[in-house]
């Protein structure tokens, strides 16, 4: 299977989640927190960039990458705020 | 052991649920890669790839919108508290609204037959896999068992021992991708592969 023009939506979609470093320090870190919601801020004018340019798999990777970064940010968020609550999140070293 | 059991990576200790759910994305395309190039596909490449984006798009919705509708009163209690929204999900939703949008791509791109065979199997692995990250995170994912006096009891680290269910549904999910795979090997009507792995999730259910 190809990955070409999704593979660069992927690779496209991917950087520009270093977006989120500026974002963060915008808000504080609470743009982190909800990457799933915040990352929304780059993502849709890029899938419908995307979409105007006609580049249909470039859409279908940004779409992946979005997709899967909301999916990993809800499962894992509730159990990160319940971490930092309880003194869970520990950085070793 | 102390539940969560945290993953050191370099400096850093990362949270088994975020790792392994990670791990389960990345086996499960994989094998569905690996299965694809062994068994062909019905449809073409830029096809399945809007099959693909459907079912991934799908299931962060639904996965959400089920979540919420497992405890409605909460969920409305905390309508405008971010924080409470963005927690959670559930994979039965996951699933659920994975299947809803692949079944309106291939409606809005005239796709008339069985698409999901090729998903079946790697689907069961992906979802064991996640199901590790699930018991190493202990009390906190709520995907522990009923108290139990059983010499396989987990005490999750409130000193009671629980059914470590999601070792349960471990190793029926291995069992039901290696029954898979051998169905997908022998010849069987298209779509036959997709139904047995939703039979064999609701009958562990």
């Amino acid at each position: 299977m190809r990955l070409h023009g999704v593979g660069k939506g992927v690779v496209l979609g991917l950087m520009l989640h270093l977006l989120q470093i500026p974002l963060a320090s915008l808000t504080y870190t609470t743009s982190l927190w909800v990457i799933g919601l915040s990352q929304l801020v780059y993502m849709v004018p890029a899938v419908l960039t995307c979409r105007w340019k006609r580049r249909p798999d470039e859409v279908k990777g940004l779409l992946i990458v979005a997709a899967l970064t909301f999916l990993l940010n809800a499962a894992c968020f509730g159990l990160f705020v319940m971490a930092s609550n309880f003194g869970w999140i520990r950085i070793a070293g | 052991m102390t539940f969560p059991v945290y993953l050191p990576l370099g400096p850093v200790l990362m949270h088994p649920h975020w790792v392994f759910e990670t791990l389960s994305y990345a086996i499960g395309f994989r094998l569905y890669l690996w299965r694809r190039a062994r068994a062909g596909d019905v449809l073409s490449t830029g096809d399945r790839w809007w099959v693909i984006t459907a079912a991934i798009v799908g299931a962060a919705l639904g996965s959400k919108v089920l979540y919420w509708l497992g405890d409605p009163v909460q969920a409305w209690q905390h309508r405008t508290d971010v924080l409470y929204l963005m927690a959670g999900e559930s994979i039965v939703g996951g699933l659920i609204g994975g299947l809803w949008a692949v079944e309106w791509t291939k409606h809005r791109l005239r796709i008339t037959r069985a698409t999901g065979d090729l998903f079946a199997m790697p689907l069961a692995v992906g979802i064991a896999i996640g199901r590790i990250g699930c018991f190493l995170s202990g009390l906190g994912d709520h995907t522990h068992g009923l108290p139990t006096m059983l010499p396989w009891g987990v005490d999750f680290g409130d000193g009671i021992a629980r059914h470590p269910t999601q070792l349960y549904e471990l190793i029926w999910l291995f069992m039901l991708a290696a029954w898979l795979h051998g169905l997908s090997r022998r010849a069987h009507q298209e779509g036959d592969v997709f139904k047995a792995f939703r039979i064999g999730l609701g009958l562990h259910r």
